[in-house]
């Protein structure tokens, strides 16, 4: 392999600068409506006392969980020491840490009190799966931080490795934490499975993919930089077959349920007479998050189309972001069950389908916590030495005569 | 002859930035000067409960948030609500409220109100404060 | 010798105070019927169920407990009355009706094949190990010694993860400012709340304010003592708690559902 020359992005292009201002622009927008979020109270949100958690949750739940994701490609080529991601391992270094803080931005401004930040970092109850997050999430921005460093700084490189492990270790750790969060609510019964731990890490794979492959493939196309075939073939081979064990765990997940007399309702409720969930989960999902990426990325005739690619990309994202609002959302709104078996009913909404439409606030939260993990990475891609100036095949493909 | 460069012509706007910016943060300490404010708060106190309370004036100034915190966790954590003579707890905000309210036109104030008993030496010391979020700001009776 | 003059002190003090609630009738009800009716000794047992010395921490000795009895054909609905007056609640003008707090709801459960239905009230079961107590990030939302649980709203960040935790929907968020509250229910914007068992009435000598309006629907009591009326009750019936299966141990029991 040739000597790559990795070099910061000029940063003085129309599209970079557009891209910059419109991102700040939209957070801009965000912290307004979370300024009346907070001022008002969540009454002027869609949430209630039986859909608690609400589309912010589905967005920042997604940044964190394809920022472990994201940080693969990176672990690829340092813990597994596959030389050919090694070109690829700084982008997804800090691309981790950008997608990391914009999510728990939108957890950190959804609290009720988000005032209290210095309550939650210094009251600390170690039974909570959340407190473990905090230092997890804590945890994973500054071990790729020193990750980071020691790709970049080139005395540090032989470190690389060592701490690459570590933070693979680390971030399996993170994404088992993030869905523990929901696997170990015995409350709820879309949740209540040990399976939604080894599940969100098979779904960090693919959305942090998605992400990197989308980002690469458009920052190369903009900053007119050249990228050659060898590591786009890997990265949508790799794509595909993380897609493909979404679906599988998912089909696990659902017939784990199906089997279990307690559970059937709850998976038939998304299968079959869910209705919105229904179909976000079989036209969403299934079709446009799972099939039609699959099919684009494996027909011969469409996996060469950087395009095509970059759509496919689009719909694994857009498809994961349904399934966590379908797990998130869908589960809440499925009814408690006080008395299973029995049909219930009160005034507190007990025994029937919640209803839950975000409202405008929830959404600006949540756009504008994506425009600051873009803002981020962005940013950085004009700082640090993140990119090669290169990854034709002669420079990318390590066994390239 | 001195060659004014582009350079020196940003470093010479950035020093004249920073000179006004000084000078309104300084000139900010003369408003209440020249607003006619007098210096030091007044704070509204209903003599209600006599002159004295839990500690000295002075005392309670300094300790009230340690006082408050104090007691609110051995009330909300271990139930004790009373002193052993059966009398409330030092730092008892119910206490606090219903000894020093006060009215205007015949009405408990709010918090809003910056002629109430806490409002008026908080806004003075700028120094936010969250309690009456949810406990009340006047006695109930 | 000074010291133990002033523990005679103490001790004298805290009996006066015993008597003086006991006189001045905040003590009162079964509990105290019970305690007249017995021998001196057992007196003070008796008088273990209802909390007299606030100036000293509850211990684990007591353990809080209701049972409701839904055979008696009572309005519960004047149970959820006399919570929303002791509480203030219902005071929210801005949320929908399923962002507003209850404390405790009335139920309706039919079984699906027979037909049969019961009303109950549900409100926090009060668990012996409350689901929401663990997810808590904080510690707010905490389980006192004596068995009550509740949100200490001064740590509470509004998180609610305790709301998703708890598999009785006994917990709401305040989703807008509040103003106007109760002097012993303090309650905001942005924090979760739940029933207390009225752990303001019970340090004083009360029982909570459902089973004051439930008209001897619902019994009130300590579920260490034996001799209590609830622990009596619950050795000869047959009460169940809700979702046994999650064996979380509920300090709330129901006979007949």
């Amino acid at each position: 392999m040739k000597y790559l020359h990795y070099l910061q992005i000029k940063g003085n292009s129309k599209a970079y600068i557009t891209f910059i201002v419109s991102l700040a622009v939209i957070i801009l927008i965000g912290l307004l409506s979370v300024y009346q979020m907070e001022h008002q109270g969540h009454w002027i949100t869609g949430m209630n006392n039986q859909v608690v958690w609400g589309l912010p949750h589905v967005f920042a739940i997604f940044l964190i969980v394809a920022a472990s994701g994201a940080l693969n490609v990176a672990s690829i080529s340092s813990a597994l020491g596959k030389k050919a991601y090694k070109p690829l391992a700084r982008l997804s270094g800090v691309m981790a840490i950008g997608l990391l803080v914009g999510g728990l931005v939108i957890l950190l401004l959804d609290l009720g009190r988000p005032d209290r930040l210095i309550v939650a970092m210094t009251e600390f109850n170690f039974t909570s799966i959340f407190t473990w997050n905090i230092f997890l999430y804590s945890g994973f921005i500054g071990i790729v931080a020193v990750y980071s460093w020691t790709m970049l700084d080139r005395p540090y490189n032989k470190f690389t490795n060592m701490v690459g492990t570590v933070a693979f270790v680390w971030r399996l750790i993170l994404t088992m934490g993030t869905g523990s969060i929901f696997g170990m609510l015995i409350s709820r019964e879309a949740y209540d499975s040990a399976l939604l731990a080894p599940m969100f890490i098979i779904m960090s794979f693919s959305f942090g993919l998605a992400v990197y492959l989308l980002y690469l493939l458009t920052a190369y196309r903009l900053s007119e930089r050249p990228l050659g075939d060898y590591i786009v073939t890997r990265l949508r081979n790799l794509l595909g077959i993380f897609v493909a064990a979404v679906a599988f765990m998912v089909l696990i997940y659902h017939l784990t349920f199906l089997y279990s007399s307690e559970h059937r309702d709850v998976s038939l409720f998304i299968l079959l007479d869910g209705g919105i969930y229904t179909s976000l989960f079989w036209i969403g999902q299934i079709i446009l998050g799972t099939i039609a990426p699959l099919a684009i990325i494996y027909t011969p005739s469409m996996k060469n189309n950087r395009n095509l690619l970059s759509l496919a990309s689009v719909l694994i994202i857009l498809g994961g972001f349904v399934q966590l609002y379908i797990i998130i959302i869908g589960g809440q709104a499925y009814p408690i069950q006080l008395f299973p078996g029995y049909e219930v009913t009160s005034t507190f909404a007990d025994g029937i389908v919640a209803q839950y439409s975000p409202s405008i606030n929830e959404f600006l939260l949540g756009i504008a916590g994506v425009s600051i993990s873009l803002l981020i990475i962005t940013i950085a891609l004009r700082l640090f030495h993140l990119l090669p100036l290169s990854l034709e095949d002669k420079y990318a493909n390590p066994h390239h005569s | 002859m001195i060659k004014i460069t582009t350079y020196t012509l940003e470093i010479i706007k950035f020093k004249v930035f920073i000179t006004l910016l000084l000078i309104m943060i300084m000139g900010s300490c003369f408003v209440p000067v020249v607003a006619g404010d007098k210096i030091g708060p007044e704070i509204t106190v209903s003599k209600a409960g006599g002159d004295e309370c839990v500690l000295p004036a002075d005392e309670i100034r300094r300790l009230h948030p340690g006082l408050l915190k104090h007691d609110r966790n051995s009330t909300m954590r271990e139930g004790i609500r009373t002193l052993s003579d059966g009398g409330h707890l030092k730092g008892s905000l119910k206490a606090c409220i219903n000894c020093h309210a006060i009215k205007e036109d015949g009405k408990y104030i709010n918090t809003s109100n910056p002629n109430h008993f806490c409002t008026s030496c908080h806004v003075y010391a700028g120094v936010s404060f969250d309690c009456f979020q949810c406990h009340r700001d006047t006695p109930e009776k | 010798m000074s010291s133990k003059a002033s523990n005679q002190t103490t001790e004298q003090s805290k009996t006066d105070l015993t008597k003086r609630k006991f006189l001045s009738g905040t003590v009162t009800g079964s509990m105290v019927a019970a305690g007249v009716s017995v021998a001196p000794g057992i007196f003070l047992t008796q008088v273990a169920q209802a909390r007299t010395n606030t100036s000293a921490a509850v211990t684990s000795d007591v353990r809080w407990g209701i049972v409701i009895d839904t055979t008696k054909k009572v309005d519960w609905n004047k149970c959820v009355d006399a919570c929303n007056r002791e509480h203030g609640l219902g005071n929210e003008t801005k949320s929908n009706q399923e962002q507003k707090t209850e404390y405790i709801r009335v139920v309706k459960v039919k079984n699906k094949t027979t037909g049969y239905s019961s009303t109950l009230p549900v409100m926090c079961q009060h668990c012996e190990t409350p689901p929401c107590v663990d997810v808590c990030p904080t510690g707010a939302s905490m389980k006192r010694e004596d068995g009550i649980v509740y949100v200490d709203r001064h740590l509470c960040i509004g998180c609610r993860y305790c709301m998703m935790a708890c598999p009785y929907k006994a917990r709401s968020f305040v989703h807008e400012t509040l103003t106007d509250q109760k002097e012993n229910t303090p309650r905001g914007k942005g924090c979760v709340e739940s029933c207390n068992m009225c752990v303001n009435r019970i340090d004083q000598g009360l029982k909570p304010a459902c089973v004051d309006a439930s008209e001897g629907a619902m019994i009130f009591g300590d579920l260490n003592d034996k001799s209590s009326e609830i622990s009596k009750f619950l050795a000869i019936q047959n009460t169940k708690q809700i979702r046994a299966d999650l064996r979380l141990n509920t300090g709330v029991r129901y006979q007949g559902i």
